[in-house]
């Protein structure tokens, strides 16, 4: 076959959809990848804006320029789009669009997943955007500390906006983690063992881990300040067992990862980038990857370290301070191993690298600051100053936003296929990196001088007034340098000249395929022996065209990829990705519904949703899988694999189990919450308020029990084709569960608007409640999927998935019974 | 999988100690260990040193275990973990011999 007819071939597969309907049904990875970072930069200009009006109030004393209520909202809305709309999903976009062309494969391992996560995303942002117009936006600071969040003294919409809208835009970096992490688990190109991937890989699988372990304590956290505001349930409310410090902890489980969650695709880019333009190798390979999961570790140690001014004891204070100094010794292994490049290498002064240095510049004295506050004492004194304020613009406009613009240079010419026309990049690096300067190098001092964070005025005779100026003169230059190199990007993507396939001769895979990329990446699939392919066979991009790779021929319609060995990285199976589809934008238009109804507090309406969000997941498990065998099918170099429906541990089993370890650190987050406010209430639990119970638990724990066997009888008798009866009676075990837990719901545990921990026992029951449901939904499913003759034999590895969930329902509601009757046993 | 898990053995350690060390504390200051004498200690402290040396001894053991097999990228740098791993877990447990317990 020639390679034009192998190209409409693949083309015709994998493209989107024509005219509208292909806006609204594409799961293509390199299209949403486009669409998240495009959407990010917009709201990262719309939270520009914003800082704008900060600065123009903040700018001379007595400022009346906006009102309190209107700036409260402003600094709220700034913080929290440049957090939760900017930084993450413009992290995401360039994870979606790089990944699977830096590891050689054509997709990612669940794109309709990833087009959830874009149309969650889409709809949350524009929630809070809406939001923002209406004059009812969050106002509470973009981390929303209770009690100022709480009902009484937010009486408003404006929290809500804040919890549900972002409630709803984490589905989208939930699902993008879990995306990432099996992608560089399974979908690598053939050969690429875990020490030939791609340095970037490494760093997006550790940012990956990150979110799929620090989110769920912020969901959570979310979910109940939601809760509390709407039903008055008293998780943060201390005169009834709450504590409003719960949600600090919370949040800053979530909040400090979240810094590294930032910064390290970033230095992905670094680590990229500087080598090649150094012209040389990177240093420390191995040194960076270790570092880089030390920071994925450490980092979740810290959370603390926000809070040192709420009367925590001092040696609680020390184990985070000690963990904060700590974690700077991996980041500076990897500034280290960066300088050693750029020292054995002959640097080229190009566009990026120009950003590039604007990161060190602007990055470390940011990581310096940052050893300064991880030490109490200084940081009881410079606590909630504009010192904070400037330490943590330092840390992420240095540690993300100027790699982030060298990362848009370096890979626009992979994107759109044209090179840079202009020298405006340059203009705008001095103006961006001037400006900030200008802007935040002296708010460390307004800080020192006692300048709080999140005022709206200050009064003229107490020092502030030059250095407010100063900052303030900086922002707008900093804002000009920004539209400058917005308006730089339009004219390369609108005017340049064509690029050259690799202009920037780098040595990874993203650079072996025509650019703009075609929907389908590669026309066959590499085979690689080192980790610089193209330096190994410089001529690989057009042998790939010619078909010599592997998964060369189109056939069946089906979108292929390949899916290796973790460690060793030879081929294992065929992937087959889904197609274009509906069912994303649909799925998201009703959490959508969910989100809304539950803004608009029309409670009784708001479960409806998920019940037709249950349906649609329904229907779309009914698209997996197929209904008779397929065996082995060649893939090219005389190599012959199983389709994924063949094999037991392909792409879904993998994400199951990220989903299921994100959704354990959520019922652990809810565990240690339940555990803190023991630890600081007085009365818990309230002796009026626990009954000895046995009837229910026990039922639970017979229940669980037979889940447990059948399931793993299911599992066991799936290739013989005995799995029918023992089916059967996992269902009645997980309903037996059901029915008991419903009971201990409705009998047992008392009112819990009433206390804080009923509270949290009725929270822990809704946990249990939730998964033994899936669980039972799940395993009717497997049931028809017997009977229809989609799981028989080799095709079995629905049954293991559903095992898993199964477990994880059977387990917790079992722990979580014996958890809330434990306490009157006791007694 | 397993070879990632022996590349993150030493911090997932360090995670687990941290992860006792803080919670013992918060229970300890709860409970009133800290006002338990046990000779020259207080019970709350005595249970904070046995688990921060228990688990800085563990880190170094496995540190040392790890020690010969450092062929391949993936091992050296389960090596390097292991050790920063004991290392973090000593450094993060220092206050266990240094700072009054509750206050």
């Amino acid at each position: 076959m020639s390679a034009l007819r192998r190209h409409r071939a693949l083309e015709r597969i994998w493209r989107n959809e024509p005219g509208w309907r292909g806006r609204f049904t594409s799961v293509n990875h390199t299209t949403l990848g486009l669409r998240f970072m495009v959407a990010a930069f917009v709201f990262f200009a719309i939270a520009g804006l914003l800082a704008m009006l900060i600065r123009a109030q903040l700018a001379t004393p007595h400022g009346g320029f906006i009102g309190p209520s209107a700036y409260a909202q402003v600094f709220t809305m700034h913080g929290s789009i440049m957090m939760f709309l900017f930084a993450i999903p413009l992290l995401e976009g360039l994870a979606m669009y790089l990944l699977p062309k830096l590891l050689g494969a054509r997709d990612l391992a669940f794109p309709r997943v990833s087009a959830l996560g874009w149309w969650c995303y889409l709809f949350g942002g524009s929630i809070l955007i809406a939001a923002m117009i209406a004059g009812v936006a969050p106002d509470s600071g973009w981390f929303l500390y209770p009690p100022l969040a709480s009902k009484p003294y937010t009486p408003g919409i404006n929290a809500d906006v804040w919890l549900l809208g972002i409630t709803f835009v984490e589905i989208s970096a939930l699902a993008a983690a879990i995306e990432i992490v099996v992608t560089v688990l399974k979908l690598r190109a053939a050969g690429m063992r875990l020490d030939r991937m791609p340095i970037y890989a490494w760093y997006l699988f550790a940012t990956a881990g990150m979110m799929v372990f620090a989110f769920p304590p912020l969901i959570l956290g979310s979910i109940l300040l939601e809760v509390e505001r709407a039903f008055g349930w008293p998780f943060y409310t201390a005169d009834r067992g709450g504590s409003p410090l719960l949600w600090q902890h919370l949040f800053w489980l979530f909040g400090h990862p979240e810094v590294y969650i930032i910064f390290l695709p970033a230095a992905g880019a670094i680590s990229t980038i500087l080598p090649v333009l150094a012209r040389t190798r990177l240093v420390g390979y191995g040194p960076i990857v270790a570092a880089v999961l030390a920071l994925a570790f450490l980092s979740f140690g810290l959370w603390v370290h926000h809070m040192y001014t709420t009367g925590i004891p001092h040696m609680a204070l020390g184990f985070f301070s000690a963990a904060s100094s700590l974690v700077a010794v991996p980041t500076a292994v990897q500034i280290f191993s960066w300088l050693a490049t750029l020292w054995q290498g002959r640097p080229q002064l190009k566009l990026p690298m120009l950003y590039l240095i604007g990161f060190f510049v602007v990055f470390v004295p940011g990581g310096l600051t940052g050893v300064m506050v991880a030490v109490v004492p200084f940081d009881q004194q410079a606590h909630d100053s504009a010192f904070i304020t400037a330490h943590l613009h330092y840390v992420l406009v240095g540690g993300f936003v100027f790699p982030m613009m060298a990362a848009a240079y370096w890979w626009l010419p992979h994107m759109s296929g044209r090179s840079h026309p202009t020298r405006m990049g340059v203009a705008a690096f001095w103006l961006v990196l001037i400006g900030f300067n200008l802007t935040f190098l002296g708010m460390h001092l307004t800080g020192l001088l006692g300048m709080p964070r999140r005022i709206e005025t200050y009064a003229a005779d107490i020092g502030w007034t030059a250095l407010n100026l100063v900052s303030s003169v900086g922002g707008f230059v900093q804002a000009i340098g920004f539209a400058l190199f917005a308006l730089d990007i339009g004219l390369q993507v609108k005017f340049g000249r064509r690029s050259q396939r690799d202009p920037w001769r780098a040595e990874t895979l993203e650079w072996a395929m025509p650019t703009p990329p075609p929907p389908y990446n590669f026309v066959s699939l590499p085979r690689v022996e080192s980790r610089e392919p193209l330096l190994d066979d410089p001529e690989l991009g057009v042998r790939l065209v010619r078909g010599e790779g592997l998964l060369a021929e189109a056939r069946h319609g089906w979108r292929e990829t390949l899916a290796v060995n973790i460690v060793t990285g030879e081929p294992e199976h065929i992937a087959v990705v889904p197609g274009n589809s509906l069912l994303p934008i649909t799925m998201a238009a009703v959490l959508g519904g969910f989100f809304l109804s539950m803004l608009a507090g029309w409670y009784p309406v708001a479960p409806l949703f998920l019940v037709v969000a249950a349906a649609i997941g329904w229907r779309w498990a009914t698209e997996t899988g197929s209904p008779a065998a397929i065996g082995k099918l060649p893939a090219g170099g005389g190599l012959e694999l199983p389709t994924q429906h063949e094999v037991r541990g392909g792409p879904g089993w993998w994400g199951s189990v990220i989903t299921v370890a994100a959704s354990v650190t959520l019922l652990a987050s809810l565990l240690f919450g339940h555990a803190f406010l023991w630890t600081v209430s007085t009365d818990w639990p309230p002796p009026a308020l626990v009954q000895a119970v046995w009837l229910e638990p026990l039922l639970v724990l017979v229940g669980a029990g037979l889940a447990l066997w059948a399931g793993r009888r299911a599992d066991a008798g799936a290739q013989a084709e005995r799995s029918h009866a023992p089916v059967t009676l996992a269902i009645c075990g997980q309903f037996l569960v059901f029915s008991a837990l419903i009971a201990l719901v409705a009998w047992r545990i008392p009112s819990p608007a009433e206390h804080a921990y009923a509270a949290t026992a009725m929270a822990m029951a809704a946990y249990a409640l939730f998964h033994v449901g899936l669980a039972l939904m799940m395993w009717l499913f497997v049931r028809r999927r017997i009977a229809s003759g989609h799981i028989a034999g080799e095709r079995s590895a629905p049954l293991r998935i559903v095992r898993l969930w199964s477990g994880l329902g059977a387990l917790s509601a079992a722990g979580i019974a014996l958890l809330l009757v434990l306490p009157a046993w006791l007694a | 999988m397993k070879a990632i898990g022996r590349m993150v053995a030493g911090l997932v350690l360090w995670a687990l100690v941290f992860t006792v060390l803080y919670s013992l504390h918060g229970v300890g200051c709860e409970r009133g260990w800290a006002e338990a004498q046990l000779t020259a200690l207080s019970l709350h402290r005595a249970v904070l040193l046995a688990v921060w040396i228990f688990g800085t001894a563990a880190g170094l053991a496995l540190a040392l275990a790890v020690d010969w097999r450092r062929e391949r990228m993936t091992e050296r740098v389960g090596y390097w973990m292991a050790w920063t791993g004991a290392v973090s877990i000593f450094a993060s447990g220092l206050p266990v011999a240094m700072l009054p317990d509750c206050l």
